[in-house]
């Protein structure tokens, strides 16, 4: 299918003016997805932080 | 000191048994001999304690398999009935100096490899590789019958013989420095040792050779050890366990000291309670199985005892040495590495001895402390082998040790350590 041309080419500003790059964070699908289509980008390993239950976190409190 | 700092100097210790290790195999005897505390009529398991009734079929057939083979009863039915009477001890192998892989069934007669760690000053016993010969199966795979029993009596008879000549002479097989390298050739070292087997043969084999005994005698354990695959795993248990009983008993550590299955619980150990075990429900595995016709519903509950490696940080803690191994589970190079970096959250410390290319020769963590798996809830990640509900190894793959083993733990160091009360 033919791709239309893009009219708005010109108005693109900010961010949208250039190639975007992305630093992803967690999920490593998106990274590779993103890897893959030739974007520029990193990886960031990061997890949310874990919440345990409120015995626990108050023994975590007194032993770590 | 209060004390989180006597958790942490406990720590530090219990770690140091796991890498300043120094394991020697160093004899084969039979298990009544080298497993302390095993009697006569009793018989060990894989995984945390179950009694008979509440027993997976797999080691329901080895309890009677073991009955059989030690001659405790003529047949099935009077096994049965003998187990059933309470006349049988029945006990899990790590309340022991051993190790149950698969289903790790000990008695006093089985010939047992013998790991001497000289700077922790321990001794553990592990079941060698059942050879190259498929009699319809292994012993260790919950499999049973004449064939697989007169193997064992084979090995015991004619094939140890020469490799314990060869142990007299030499003093012992150093099995740290092949552990160490084989991890840089590829090897976790829980279900990968194509490296360590290769590094064990070179060694091992020249000495067989040199023995004044007959060259067809040498020749048969020669073949037994060269085309046994994986032979070199239980070697690599018998090191891991014989350094995770040196941290047992250590007052204040949180360090994981046990993880293994029964096929029903699953648990942990850790150093300063010893004598207790903390269970949840098995988990299953995720990976591939050796055949299309297998799948999640042929799958037991996670059973056996063989990740007292990743108690010592191999396995699924260093997957970043093998990649190969996760590219099972369809895993990238780049993933086996986050696996990896991913355990350096839960563990105390580092092993100098495993310096993995991988990691751009950074050393693999070590030490699982069920804090920090509680504070990030990250959960060890850990690597084996597949078992069918009938026996059997039907693939490899990997699972998660349970959060709920590491809550139940943290409340009974609690209870015993707890200023709070």
């Amino acid at each position: 299918m033919d791709q239309k041309p893009d009219t708005n080419a010109e108005k693109k500003t900010g961010i949208y003016k250039d190639k975007p790059a992305v630093a992803n964070l967690g999920i490593m699908l998106f990274y590779q997805a993103l890897a893959d289509q030739g974007c520029k980008c990193v990886q960031i390993n990061w997890i949310p932080e874990y919440k345990q239950s409120e015995e626990i976190g108050e023994l975590l409190d007194e032993f770590l | 000191m209060d004390v989180k700092q006597r958790i942490a100097e406990a720590n530090q210790q219990a770690a140091e048994c796991l890498t300043e290790n120094d394991p020697y195999w160093v004899d084969i005897r039979p298990a009544g001999e080298c497993v302390e505390g095993l009697e006569d009529h009793m018989i060990l398991h894989s995984g945390p304690p179950v009694n008979y009734e509440n027993m997976v079929m797999l080691h329901r057939r080895g309890m009677v398999s073991a009955m059989l083979f030690e001659g405790w009863a003529k047949d099935e039915k009077e096994a049965v009935e003998i187990i059933r009477s309470g006349e049988i001890k029945i006990d899990s192998a790590l309340n022991y100096n051993t190790v149950g892989a698969g289903t790790g069934i000990i008695t006093k007669s089985v010939a047992m490899n013998v790991i001497e760690d000289r700077r922790n000053h321990t001794t553990a016993a592990t079941f060698p590789a059942e050879g190259p010969v498929f009699q319809g199966g292994f012993c260790g795979w919950g499999l049973y019958n004449e064939g697989i029993a007169e193997n064992l009596r084979y090995m015991r008879e004619e094939l140890f013989p020469p490799m314990r000549e060869m142990l007299a002479k030499n003093g012992g097989i150093a099995i740290k420095p092949i552990l160490a390298e084989s991890m840089q050739m590829g090897d976790e070292n829980h279900t990968r040792q194509t490296a360590a087997d290769l590094l064990f043969d070179k060694q091992v084999l020249p000495e067989l050779f040199e023995l004044d005994l007959p060259k067809e005698q040498i020749m048969r354990t020669v073949k037994y050890i060269v085309e046994t695959p994986r032979f070199f795993h239980c070697y690599g248990q018998g090191a891991s366990r014989a350094a995770a009983i040196a941290a047992d008993g250590m007052e204040y550590s949180t360090m994981v000291t046990a993880v293994a299955g029964n096929g029903v619980e699953f648990g942990i150990k850790i150093a300063s309670l010893p004598g207790q075990w903390f269970t949840a429900e098995a988990p299953m595995m995720k990976g591939r199985y050796t055949s299309t016709k297998y799948t999640e519903k042929d799958q037991l509950p996670w059973i056996g005892d063989s990740c007292v490696v990743e108690v010592a940080g191999m396995g699924g803690i260093a997957a970043a040495a093998s990649p190969i191994v996760c590219n099972l589970r369809g895993m990238t190079l780049q993933e086996s590495i986050a696996q990896s970096r991913e355990m350096e959250n839960i563990c105390i410390t580092r092993n100098p001895n495993y310096v993995i290319p991988n990691l751009d020769f950074d050393c693999l963590p070590v030490g699982i402390d069920i804090r920090l798996v509680l504070k990030t809830g990250i959960c060890p990640a850990i690597h084996g082998g597949m078992f069918s509900y009938e026996g059997g190894l039907i693939g490899a793959g990997m699972a998660r040790v349970p959060m709920e083993c590491f809550q139940k733990a943290m409340k009974a160091f609690a209870a015993k350590y707890s200023d709070r009360k």
